[in-house]
């Protein structure tokens, strides 16, 4: 008796051991709610551990920064998304507003420089770029692309080799993404952003 | 034979153990949503007063802050429930419907609209709030099946364990507290705010892509209208007032069509803010993505005189079967705002 009750401890034991343990493999995600933040909105997501992961992935993997990247020049200044953003060689910003992320856990800032918005994330501490979209019509991408362009002036600058969702053409560079929104065949939307 | 009676009785002792010892574990484990993170226990606070409701509201954090069923029933008599979770997805909302009728049947479904532009789950973290403290049933399987992420299995939601038994050393005294007890940090679904954050900056409104809802979204909204004709239950359709993120003309577009075409109400609230008289200077707890309580007083009673104009929503102030119970609550939610505003003012003037 005693034998049996020894045996049935013994699997009981090793039953909790092997679902708090083992269990590890089949779930990877961590200690949702304490990773879990409150957003300005009141929406929830984590301290940005996954985002950590994913930009080491994407800073150290096959591709270098910048290379074979979409890249924005702005009054001399080189914007890449995915790149770490130097705030210091934009000069100030007219406004900035934090939002919740769209495409990574925690918030995201949002700094309005009139003639463009661009969008960061944080990555450790550091802050980078998410996106850039265009707010003046008469600033022109780095191969000269402006708002009130036709579909025509976009196709003979950056080609047919684009990808449509919905009335919009993305263009792929890399981890990079040249997102143009047209109506009626007129571009009335440009982004730069990281493919996430 | 006695001793094989022993045995068997051993057997059952060690397994009875296993299984308490089990169960335990893992109530300890999962998050209680009680002090951190309630929004995550708003969904299982309905089933302490499940019944009796002529109005259920449906939809994501712009219901349980921006309407209040305390204001609702000091205007206008309406006894009413938010069963509003963050970020509830309309396929969500469908099953929390589905679930809600269950434990009663409504005269008015209040669904908010807000969530027909998101066609996929959005993180695990979302989905954790809304489902994790909903009681089992099949509109808890439909709910899991129907909004797990990519990295998300089945198991972690039938034994929570899997999902949190790396919380063993981040526990806290509200893992210990609330293990047997629960406690609501809703006034019938909505969440309390009396801070105030005037209007802040938002990002500019951006050309979209592609503006039509997803055929996901609009599956869910049918079912929750055919849900409701089942159940002879008016639904209401609302955008309930945000400055962000944006509302656009197409999106409202596609609402009033879709109202039109089965002869719904739909109330965009959000154009009618100053007609409701908000103020975005004031009404809001964080700078205008929600209302706090001054807002969700001013909304609530311009939305219970639609209520109860258009929908015949009925008065029970003077029921004597629902309104001791009620005034009640209502009591408990002015001693709580008097609370709060004391413990804001001693703060502010420190």
């Amino acid at each position: 008796m005693k034998k049996i009750n020894k045996v049935f401890l013994t699997v009981l034991a090793w039953g909790i051991v092997a679902i708090l343990a083992g269990c590890s493999q089949a779930i990877p995600v961590g200690n949702l709610p304490q990773e879990i933040t409150v957003g300005i909105d009141g929406s929830h997501s984590n301290n940005g551990n996954e985002v950590k992961q994913e930009s080491e992935a994407l800073n150290q993997g096959e591709q270098k920064e910048g290379e074979g990247a979409f890249s924005f020049l702005y009054e001399g200044v080189t914007l890449i998304p995915g790149e770490v953003f130097e705030q210091s060689a934009l000069g100030k910003y007219s406004a900035v507003s934090e939002v919740p992320s769209c495409a990574f856990d925690g918030n995201d800032r949002v700094y309005n420089y009139k003639k463009f918005e661009l969008t960061a994330y944080i990555d450790e501490k550091e802050e980078r770029i998410y996106s850039i979209y265009f707010i003046d019509p008469n600033l022109p991408t780095t191969e000269g692309l402006c708002l009130g362009d036709t579909v025509g002036d976009m196709k003979s600058l950056y080609g047919e080799d684009y990808e449509v969702v919905g009335t919009s053409y993305a263009y792929t560079r890399g981890d990079t993404i040249l997102s143009i929104i047209t109506q009626n065949d007129v571009v009335v939307g440009i982004e730069y952003r990281l493919n996430r | 034979m006695k001793e094989k009676g022993k045995t068997v009785v051993s057997i059952g002792v060690v397994l009875i153990t296993f299984c308490i010892a089990f169960v335990l574990i893992s109530r300890l484990l999962q998050p209680k949503y009680m002090t951190d993170l309630e929004e995550g226990s708003f969904i299982s606070q309905y089933y302490r007063e499940a019944g009796g409701h002529d109005v259920i509201f449906l939809g994501d954090c712009e219901v349980y802050a921006n309407f209040s069923p305390m204001e609702l029933y000091r205007n206008n008599g309406i006894t009413a429930y938010i069963r509003g979770t963050p970020q509830q997805l309309v396929w969500m909302s469908y099953y929390v419907a589905e679930e809600t009728f269950r434990y009663e049947s409504p005269r008015v479904l209040v669904f908010n609209v807000n969530a027909m532009r998101y066609s996929e789950p959005v993180s695990e973290a979302y989905n954790r709030l809304t489902i994790d403290q909903m009681r089992w049933s099949g509109s808890k399987v439909g709910i899991i099946t129907a909004s797990m992420t990519e990295e998300e299995q089945f198991l972690s939601y039938v034994f929570p364990i899997l999902r949190y038994h790396s919380r063993f050393d981040k526990l806290t005294q509200e893992d210990f507290s609330y293990l047997f007890q629960v406690r609501d940090n809703t006034f019938s679904g909505y969440q309390l705010h009396t801070e105030v954050v005037p209007e802040g900056t938002f990002p500019v409104k951006k050309a979209l892509p592609d503006y039509q809802f997803g055929d996901i979204c609009y599956e869910y909204l049918d079912k929750i209208r055919l849900l409701c004709e089942e159940n002879g239950t008016e639904l209401v359709l609302v955008k309930a007032p945000s400055l962000y993120p944006y509302w656009y003309d197409e999106y409202d577009e596609q609402i009033r069509e879709y109202a039109a075409e089965y002869g719904l109400a739909f109330y965009n609230l959000a154009e009618r803010s100053e007609e409701i008289g908000l103020d975005y200077t004031k009404d809001t707890y964080d700078g205008g993505y929600h209302l706090n309580l001054f807002g969700a007083v001013k909304l609530s009673q311009y939305f219970g005189d639609i209520l109860t104009e258009e929908h015949g929503v009925a008065d029970h102030r003077q029921d004597p079967k629902i309104a001791p119970a009620y005034d009640k609550k209502l009591q408990v939610y002015d001693e709580t705002i008097e609370e709060r505003m004391r413990v804001e003012d001693n703060e502010e003037n420190k």
